[in-house]
């Protein structure tokens, strides 16, 4: 069965149910609006170039086991895995990836939300507070008595 | 334009899952929304661990720093250290995981010294627990196998208080005689129990109707290093496992391991299964059983087999499943039976006419019982079968069986053995006529219908240095049949060097198996083929190295 999505920008993508169903999102539309599938479902959040490559992403995991957020009784959850196909993937610019993150926040992909944060964790690990504030435009609102208090906060070691 | 996707406090969330705590801390001045996302991952789990190195700075935090962010620890976990800070913690609203494991420290003390170490350090713990009754839901209690620690009655009466507990793991813990029927009332909560080395002298006579009513997935177990440790009997862990009524999943390991000489007497394992297999059946809800390395015989598995209503995950790895425990599967229990038979309640757990109905994972590889035909029996009559392993099937009783009932397997083990004597060094007209040829096309034909499969190992791993022949990977053999095959992601022949896997299938491959990230064997003896072969294939993972021959 096909299920047709409609990004924020008017554009049309007709896909596999299944595949779609990859989005927590959509699934449960789905259940809600069975009778009403003429229409295609809108995407407010997420726009055409952004839509397609969630597409890619959902097509190509469309069998993959599905990912239990569940993380309540069992805190030795293995890192997802990342195959060469997912490396590939994110081979994309910055603020790409942050639109693709969005998206998938936005649209629920669950896989696709852990791959690209894992991907925002690597870019962040490497930089100071001030570089991170730089890159994504963030105003660094503490007072000073406060900033002095975090790095007191941080002596994790004294008593 | 978009908000930056680290200004939504759930993805951020995320990303601090992937990051150490050292890089947790520098992001905490970022923002104030950065500190309030963060200082929450930051405390979700602490970790008290002693490695014993001395003069190495503590990895915890203490003080007016504990006392604001307690509220946000839901995972504490002690490993060899449990400072006086923490045990006397109350108040930490999160608080759902619990662990503690006492095994290094005592080491350096005496005997007496080490009892009472532990005895105090328990006592907090009770405390603890007491204190977060509410929130709890897994707690874990390692004690040292040293001594075999008898915890105080507080202990037992502070995890009974647990109302919410979902998971207990109790390992190396002796129970006085006195102190029983309290342990028992405890093991009646959990949903998730397991109990390894665990010293429990008798069954408590007051008990005999005490129904265990929380475990649905129980685990018993001794380490194999364990010899010294005297548990509970093997009868009295049958008991054990017979009182919990609602037991849906059964690991048993009870006092041995893989090697020979930490394997129990027959006699004892003979308690157990007569114990355990009495009539009537307590048991309606087990469905998942995993007996792997223990030494249990066909007969005593086929006689819990029989009393089970149905079964979806057998796991009896390096047993001696074998022909009765098979027929216990693949009997129609309803036939010919009389009005001695069990009556089954319409409204109770549903009972299968035949075990092979119901059965999805079924994992009997290095098992001496098992004969190739059983094998091909197994894949004709479980048509739920997804994992199976198994050892060696040949192909002349593939062809000559019916067709595989098993259409949605996914992950399929065993050594598919070429058991015609065909010259390693045939042309390719061999591998389009003659009786082999025509034998091969018909067991690929069986193969091509598993149209889920995601995991075919052709040659297994048991007896590695023996060489092995399994099906001619070339597409004029029959490969191609296998082209619907497109969830494959991995493919072996290990162990067979006889391939001359050529240009022309990694091709079809490359094109039919699109999600395959594995291909390991020996594919050609030519050299330059082979490189050919790995360019082409890129970047799925293909082993060039030939078995080393015998002589």
């Amino acid at each position: 069965m096909k299920v047709t999505l409609e990004s924020s920008d008017g554009q049309v993508f007709t896909v596999d149910k299944e595949v779609a169903e990859l989005s927590v999102i959509i699934k449960e539309m789905l259940v809600i609006e069975q009778a009403n599938q003429d229409h295609p479902i809108p995407l407010l959040n997420v726009g055409a170039v952004e839509l397609a490559k969630v597409i890619e992403y959902c097509e190509h995991h469309r069998n993959d086991p599905t990912i239990d957020d569940d993380e309540d009784y069992d805190s030795r959850k293995k890192p997802i895995e990342m195959d060469d196909w997912d490396k590939q993937f994110t081979i994309v610019n910055k603020e790409m990836m942050f639109e693709l993150i969005l998206a998938a926040n936005s649209m629920q992909v669950k896989p696709l939300l852990h791959l690209g944060c894992r991907y925002a964790a690597d870019i962040v690990k490497r930089m100071s507070p001030t570089e991170i504030r730089d890159l994504f435009q963030i105003d660094d609102d503490f007072t000073p008595e406060e900033q002095d208090k975090i790095e007191w906060e941080k002596q994790w070691t004294k008593l | 334009m978009h908000p930056h996707p680290l200004s939504i406090p759930e993805i951020l969330d995320h990303v601090a899952k992937y990051l150490l705590p050292k890089d947790i801390l520098n992001c905490l001045r970022v923002s104030r929304a950065f500190h309030t996302s963060l200082i929450r991952s930051l405390w979700k789990t602490i970790r008290i661990y002693n490695d014993g190195i001395k003069g190495r700075p503590l990895q915890y935090p203490l003080g007016e720093n504990l006392r604001r962010y307690k509220h946000h620890i839901q995972r504490l976990i002690f490993i060899d250290d449990s400072p006086p800070p923490y045990l006397t913690l109350r108040g930490c609203d999160c608080l759902q995981i619990l662990r503690i494991k006492i095994s290094r420290l005592d080491r350096e003390l005496s005997s007496e010294l080490a009892k009472d170490h532990q005895d105090r350090i328990l006592y907090g713990f009770a405390g603890l627990i007491v204190a977060h009754i509410s929130t709890l839901r897994e707690i874990a209690i390692q004690l040292s196998p040293r001594h075999m620690i008898a915890p105080s009655k507080e202990l037992w009466e502070a995890l009974l208080k647990c109302g919410g507990l979902k998971r207990l793991d109790l390992s190396h813990i002796s129970v006085p005689d006195c102190l029983q029927p309290l342990f028992l009332r405890v093991c009646a909560k959990p949903q998730r129990l397991s109990l390894s080395s665990i010293a429990l002298s008798g069954w408590p006579a007051t008990m005999s109707d005490i129904a265990l009513t929380g475990p649905r997935d129980l685990s018993i177990s001794k380490h194999p290093k364990d010899r010294q440790v005297i548990t509970m009997s093997h009868s009295n862990q049958a008991l054990l496992i017979r009182h919990c009524l609602n037991l849906e999943s059964l690991n048993w390991r009870g006092g041995h391991g893989r090697h020979s000489d930490v394997f129990q007497s027959d006699i004892e394992t003979a308690t157990f299964y007569n114990t355990l297999a009495m009539d009537p059946w307590p048991l309606p809800h087990l469905e998942t059983l995993n007996l792997s390395w223990t030494t249990v015989k066909d007969q005593e598995l086929a006689s819990v087999l029989r009393g089970m209503y149905r079964l979806k995950s057998l796991k009896v790895i390096g047993t001696r499943f074998g022909p009765l425990s098979l027929q216990a599967i693949t009997m129609d229990r309803m036939e010919g039976v009389g009005s001695s038979h069990r009556a089954i309640d319409p409204q109770g757990p549903c009972y299968e006419r035949k075990l092979c109905d119901s059965i999805e994972v079924l994992l009997i590889n290095d098992c001496i019982g098992v004969s190739s035909k059983m094998i091909q029996t197994i894949m004709e009559s479980c048509p739920r079968l997804t994992q199976f392993h198994a050892d060696t099937v040949t192909m002349t009783d593939i062809a000559q069986g019916h067709e595989w009932a098993c259409l949605r397997m996914r992950d399929l083990q065993f050594y598919l053995k070429a058991d015609v004597n065909v010259s390693y060094h045939h042309d390719d007209a061999d591998l389009e006529s003659g009786h082999f040829a025509e034998m091969q096309r018909g067991v690929y034909s069986r193969l091509a219908m598993l149209t889920w499969l995601e995991r075919l190992h052709l040659t297994n791993h048991v007896h590695r240095t023996v060489e092995k022949r399994t099906l001619d990977l070339k597409l004029k053999a029959g490969m191609d049949l296998l082209a619907w095959l497109t969830n494959l992601k991995e493919v072996t022949y290990l162990f067979d060097d006889h391939q001359r896997i050529g240009v022309d299938e990694a091709q079809w491959i490359k094109q039919y198996w699109p999600r395959l990230k594995i291909f390991k064997g020996y594919p050609n003896d030519h050299g330059s083929v082979r490189q050919q072969i790995k360019e082409i294939l890129k970047p799925i993972a293909i082993e060039d190295t030939p078995i080393e021959r015998l002589q």
